[in-house]
């Protein structure tokens, strides 16, 4: 299974088996030791998301799915945006 | 007097002409700090209840904080500040960047106050700490840029301008002041108070230094401040406030179709990303800009020489729109020719207008010509259609020279509502009269009582939980649940009163750790400031700018809510459907904490000595404003 992470205009592709059920947490998780300064930035040291951001997936905030437990499918796009004003 | 402080201001009676300097008391500094703190303490005193908002007795502030043009990160900031003619009477106020704030300070002056109306067109000239009022017969009509190039031909280059534009002149309430061409202090109609005393100008020139209490001290928390940006850093210094333009869009923060609609349906990834981040920075001839002592250099100068939209001034160079721009002339509009907004943004800086205040008096035209309110007859022959680029540009000229159909938007959408005899309602999105930025309540509840109790409405930039610095400590849960969010709230709406007073940009406060705010302070002024202090300094602020309304007899609680900002009803698509917020409870809870009357929002006896206010106390008492109904959490 192939998933898109992207936050702006960076793209991070993630391969997963195709058998094992993958959701938000876990594809987060994942890039942990692979792009650790991407994690950093999205998640705190205990591995939950950053209350600055927000999720979606294919363009739905994941607040109407479940949340961080929304699982995923093959070629979705999951997107973090931080919150913040524009002036 | 402490560090920080040229230690006076300037008094300026524009009907007699003359002038008076002032000296500022340590007190008023430690405890108001400068900017709109400083000025709603003295300007309470100054502006009799009742003033006309356009008349003599108003006096308008333009006034540094103790941290303007010092090393301090970001101090690059003045205010401009009066009793608004927008909003009911009520206090206005507007923080704007460039290079002005910092040059009034080497001129010599903290501030500087203008009272009555001159009996012709006037500028204001402080050379080296002495003030003239010159003739400006032959400046009025001029637009900012033109002014501009006019008045450093005269003065030199070494100058620095703040002014209006012919919108300011004609007493618009859309209108702003400007300066160093396309920096505006853009909300609370303050370009109409200065024409109404027909001052087209203050200029400045000096080389004064300003007072540092421990400049070591100040060099070094600079340079150990910038080595500590957030994340949000490299957004603002690659693209600028255009870089969120995209994503806000898609998370439901960006007002989509005068409020009423829903980005991901009606203004996709795709059409967002055509006036977002990349594709503002890859204009042609972009160069960063950076406003006096930034290390970010969020703005930026653009080329556009050609074309529908071919730039008029400065040989085609103009400034590249920022997100508030973008969304009000873009998402609102469903406009995606970034060519178009490029132009927009150049008419409104030259004509002297607030684009957020523009864009939202479009978008409510457009809605009433949509449902077939308005029709070509009505609007002077333009086909005003959701993204109708051209029709756009050439109704934002109209308005800022009161042309035709312009002159019936030129004061805003609640005076347009009024002239059209209060078609349309439900699109006019406003509070008390204050077009509202682009962040959606929906998206960010907190800002419902940020919008809605500040004593300026509607304004993004008064704190709350759409303003969270780095380092700051905060219990924040979820954004959905509307109780006990007062302590949290309270906190970054006073910091941010706080950074706003010292004459710091909010970027700033956004991207370095908040300590750093009170280090700088103690660093620059030799007095003790800690995060606590800071707050309770914040707090005496916001609470002085509040009491300027409750004397004039403004109860925020019964300022109208527009039903598209806090769900009522609900949007069926996008990232904040189904969202109602419970403002109500909010309000009422952040009173409760405040230790002011829920129904009345007077603050108590009490609550006004902690803050060191007992002169209030007598005022307070005698205050006269209509009661809100009691909300409750069924509401
Ligand atoms: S961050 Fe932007 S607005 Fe703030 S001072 Fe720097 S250039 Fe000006």
């Amino acid at each position: 299974m192939r998933l898109k992470l992207a936050c702006g205009h960076r793209k991070l592709w993630l391969q997963f088996p195709e058998d094992i059920p993958v959701n938000v947490a876990q594809a987060l998780q994942s890039i942990k030791d692979t792009y650790p300064e991407v994690y950093e930035r999205w998640c705190d040291s205990k591995g939950r998301l950053r209350s600055s951001l927000a999720v979606f997936v294919n363009s739905e905030h994941i607040r109407y799915r479940k949340g961080m437990d929304t699982e995923l499918s093959d070629g979705d796009e999951v997107y973090v945006i931080p919150i913040i004003a524009g002036g | 007097m402490s560090g920080g402080y040229m230690g006076k201001i300037l008094n300026v009676n524009l009907t007699t002409g003359k002038t008076q300097e002032e000296q500022l008391g340590q007190e008023l500094c430690r405890d108001y700090i400068g900017g709109y703190g400083m000025a709603a303490r003295l300007l309470y005193d100054r502006i009799p209840a009742g003033a006309d908002p356009l008349g003599p007795d108003n006096v308008l502030g333009l006034l540094t904080g103790p941290l303007t043009g010092t090393p301090a990160v970001i101090g690059s900031r003045f205010m401009a500040v009066a009793k608004s003619p927008k909003t009911t009477g009520g206090w206005g106020d507007a923080n704007c960047g460039g290079y002005f704030g910092p040059h009034l300070k080497f001129a010599g002056y903290d501030g500087v106050f203008l009272g009555g109306a001159a009996p012709k067109p006037l500028y204001l000239f402080i050379n080296e700490g002495k003030a003239q009022l010159l003739d400006a017969s032959d400046l009025w009509g001029l637009g900012v840029t033109a002014l501009e190039d006019v008045l450093k031909e005269r003065h030199g280059k070494d100058i620095q301008i703040c002014s209006i534009g012919p919108a300011g002149e004609m007493l618009s309430l859309t209108a702003c002041i400007m300066n160093d061409k396309e920096r505006a202090a853009g909300r609370s109609g303050l370009g109409a108070v200065m024409g109404s005393k027909r001052l087209k100008a203050v200029v400045v020139r000096g080389r004064m230094k300003v007072p540092l209490h421990d400049k070591e001290k100040i060099t070094g928390l600079r340079k150990k401040i910038l080595k500590q940006p957030a994340p949000f850093y490299s957004i603002l210094h690659n693209y600028g406030t255009c870089g969120i333009t995209h994503d806000s869009a898609l998370s439901g923060d960006s007002p989509v179709k005068n409020w009423g609609g829903a980005g991901t349906v009606d203004f996709p990834s795709e059409r967002a990303r055509k006036i977002s981040d990349k594709a503002v920075v890859t204009l042609e001839g972009y160069k960063a800009y950076a406003c006096w002592g930034c290390p970010i250099a969020c703005g930026g100068k653009v080329v556009q020489k050609s074309g529908r939209f071919a730039l008029e001034f400065n040989n085609g160079v103009g400034h590249k729109p920022e997100y508030e721009t973008l969304c009000m002339f873009g998402t609102n509009l469903l406009n995606d020719d970034l060519a178009s907004i490029v132009k927009i943004n150049e008419i409104c800086n030259n004509l002297g207008l607030d684009t957020i205040t523009v864009g939202g008096t479009i978008g409510y035209i457009i809605e009433c010509y949509e449902s077939g309110l308005l029709t070509k007859k009505d609007t002077d022959g333009l086909e005003m259609t959701w993204g109708n680029a051209e029709a756009i540009v050439a109704m934002t000229e109209k308005i800022g020279r009161r042309e035709g159909f312009g002159d019936v938007l030129a004061d805003g959408i609640r005076v347009a509502w009024e002239k059209l005899g209060r078609i349309g309602t439900e699109y006019a999105v406003h509070i008390e009269g204050e077009e509202v930025p682009a962040h959606d309540p929906k998206f960010t509840p907190g800002l419902a009582p940020t919008y809605l109790l500040a004593a300026t409405p509607a304004r993004h930039t008064q704190g709350g939980e759409l303003l969270i610095p780095p380092g700051l400590e905060i219990t924040q849960g979820d954004k959905y649940v509307y109780t006990e969010k007062a302590e949290t709230h309270w906190k970054l709406v006073c910091l941010v009163e706080v950074c706003n007073a010292a004459g710091l940009c909010m970027f700033g406060y956004l991207n370095y750790p908040i300590q750093a705010i009170p280090e700088q302070l103690a660093a620059v002024t030799g007095w003790d400031y800690d995060m606590d202090g800071m707050q309770k300094t914040g707090m005496r602020i916001f609470t002085m700018r509040h009491a300027f309304n409750l004397r004039e007899g403004l109860n925020p609680l019964t300022r109208n809510v527009p039903g598209r900002l806090v769900g009522k009803p609900p949007l069926s698509e996008g990232n904040v459907r189904g969202v109602t917020v419970d403002y109500k409870t909010l309000n009422r809870e952040l009173l409760e904490a405040a230790g002011w009357d829920t129904r009345m929002t007077v603050p108590s006896d009490e609550s006004l000595r902690r803050l060191g206010m007992d002169f209030l106390i007598d005022d307070m008492s005698k205050v006269n404003v209509p009661a809100a109904a009691p909300s409750t959490n069924s509401d």
